[in-house]
């Protein structure tokens, strides 16, 4: 692909046919470039799976793929998938409404900062893994001990994110607000918060990501179904081929995610199409 | 419309997080007339800008008072407007949207009106044709017109401008000194304005008189009148009147500059 960029344009300018092969390139690139980084990943993936070739040991994307044809005529498999997204909404969903609500209360009070932000900074130091048994002893062994989980550990990025985003905001622009006289409830939905979402959804990306992979964690320390369930069970079971399966579903959980926040980031800061 | 402002032995105290006290103004008295335009000068720490924000409303005096038509002033109130240094554009609002943003708070005001409004002031700044773009696509120069504008629309009888062309390049800020007479035209709208600068050709250029102000506790050492008629042409500034006029100033400002310097 760098081969194409080198061509100086005055060469490429003579043949008709490599101008419009460049010009489809450039045109097109970002999906052109991901297209085959993605073709690169799974063949140096399939070409790992070659040399080991043990399925005892290592399963390559084609193995894989034959073992999802597999498994989606079992209703097990289609239960655990239910299971840990319900786990996700929930356990996200919750950590994206508290994320909020606590950031926004210690971005406007100080002595809500003062009092609460060492405790925060301490639980977001402690391991999510040390969360999981507690929650299983609290909430039991379903999805409530899970979901528990899975918030705990998204929720802090959202908090941080969401109170740096607003602080940086007021502080840009408290100035401007002050002069012309701006009633509070005006500075909250003129400035503070358009100025704040930003930072909010990139609070809310990393909380997502984070979520995703507690839904592992969580899963590990004993669960009824899911994904980490399953992967867990494939690997006792030496089932290689479906544990490839299950994370190869939570990376496209990961992924789909973050491609929607991205999404929705495009749609509220139309302004920055031409910033980032 | 015509504004006055009478500033009565204002001073201004501030405490350090140190436990220090600073004495940044010390006495202040001035006469503010309607359709003049007043520059402040003075090395960095004179109380130039505190003096500024005390007349706005930001900022209570200490001691003495600022009356505007006999009435103290208490805070920002819609009939005084600021240009800042930094522009404070919103970055989510085009140019359009943020030359709005001061007269979106007059409920008695039809859309219809606003957009007049912003129009107008859009064709005075010289943005035409500029209207949708943000803040970040934006010269340095063309977001201080927007800055600019955004006061303009309020339709101020008092704009405070606090070094509004400190951080633009040198030609853009000569553009910008002599252009701001017609954009702002306070003979004839009876405006004032207040001119906060550190660049003494700027304020001898630009005002009818320009107050000097000592370094800490800032008073004002001289008041001094522009003779010039308005508008200008940047060719005033070759005049030997002018050279004059700006050379006594500096011989005025030059050992408050210094103090300023070692503190």
């Amino acid at each position: 692909m760098s081969k194409i960029q080198e061509i100086p344009l005055e060469e490429s300018q003579d043949s008709s046919f490599v101008a419009s092969v460049k010009g489809v390139y450039n045109r097109h690139r970002i999906g052109i470039n991901f297209f085959f980084s993605v073709i690169l990943a799974l063949l140096t993936w399939e070409f790992i799976d070659y040399i080991f070739d043990d399925p005892d040991f290592f399963t390559g994307p084609v193995a894989v793929a034959v073992e999802f044809t597999v498994l989606v005529y079992e209703p097990r498999f289609w239960e655990n998938i239910n299971y840990s997204g319900t786990e996700l909404i929930y356990g996200f969903g919750l950590a994206m409404i508290l994320g909020v609500v606590i950031g926004a209360a210690v971005a406007f009070s100080r002595t809500l900062d003062e009092m609460f932000s060492p405790i925060l900074v301490g639980l977001y130091a402690t391991p999510r893994s040390v969360a999981a048994p507690l929650f299983i002893i609290w909430l039991g062994l379903g999805i409530a001990s899970k979901v528990g989980v899975i918030t705990l550990a998204s929720v802090f990025p959202v908090i941080i994110n969401t109170q740096a985003g607003i602080k940086n905001v007021q502080g840009e622009f408290r100035m401007l607000g002050r002069a012309f006289n701006v009633s509070f409830w005006a500075m909250l939905t003129k400035i503070i918060i358009p100025g704040s979402l930003p930072f909010l959804i990139a609070g809310l990306r990393l909380g997502y990501s984070r979520s995703v992979v507690t839904i592992m964690v969580a899963e590990l320390f004993g669960a009824e179904a899911g994904i980490g369930y399953m992967i867990d069970h494939a690997t006792q079971t030496f089932h290689v081929a479906e544990m490839m399966v299950g994370i190869s579903l939570l990376t496209i959980m990961g992924i789909a995610g973050n491609e929607i926040l991205k999404g929705v980031e495009r749609w509220a800061t139309p302004y920055r199409k031409t910033l980032v | 419309m015509s504004s006055s402002i009478q500033v009565e032995q204002v001073h201004k105290t501030f405490m350090k997080p140190t436990g220090e006290t600073v004495h940044a103004v010390g006495g202040i008295d001035m006469d503010l007339r309607p359709g003049t335009f007043y520059s402040f000068v003075g090395p960095s720490g004179c109380g130039k800008t505190t003096m500024l924000h005390m007349i706005h409303g930001l900022l209570p005096p200490t001691r003495g008072r600022i009356l505007l038509d006999g009435d103290e002033v208490v805070g920002p109130t819609p009939n005084k407007a600021v240009v800042f240094q930094q522009a404070l554009l919103l970055p989510w609002r085009n140019v359009t949207d943020n030359i709005q943003f001061g007269i979106e708070n007059d409920r008695g005001m039809s859309a219809t009106e606003r957009r007049e409004i912003c129009d107008k002031y859009t064709q005075i700044v010289g943005l035409r044709g500029f209207e949708s773009h943000y803040p970040h696509e934006l010269s340095g120069g063309m977001q201080q017109r927007v800055n600019l504008a955004r006061a303009l629309a309020v339709n101020p009888e008092i704009l405070l401008m606090d070094e509004p062309f400190a951080s633009l390049d040198a030609q853009t800020r000569l553009l910008m000194q002599e252009e701001l007479q017609r954009m702002v035209d306070w003979k004839n709208s009876g405006k004032i304005v207040i001119f906060v600068t550190h660049d003494i050709e700027e304020a001898v250029f630009l005002s009818d008189v320009v107050f000097c102000f000592s370094f800490r506790p800032g008073t004002i050492m001289k008041e001094i009148k522009v003779p010039f008629p308005t508008p200008r042409t940047l060719r005033v500034k070759e005049e030997p009147e002018f050279l004059q006029i700006k050379h006594d100033i500096w011989e005025l400002l030059a050992d408050e500059a210094r103090k300023a310097m070692e503190e």
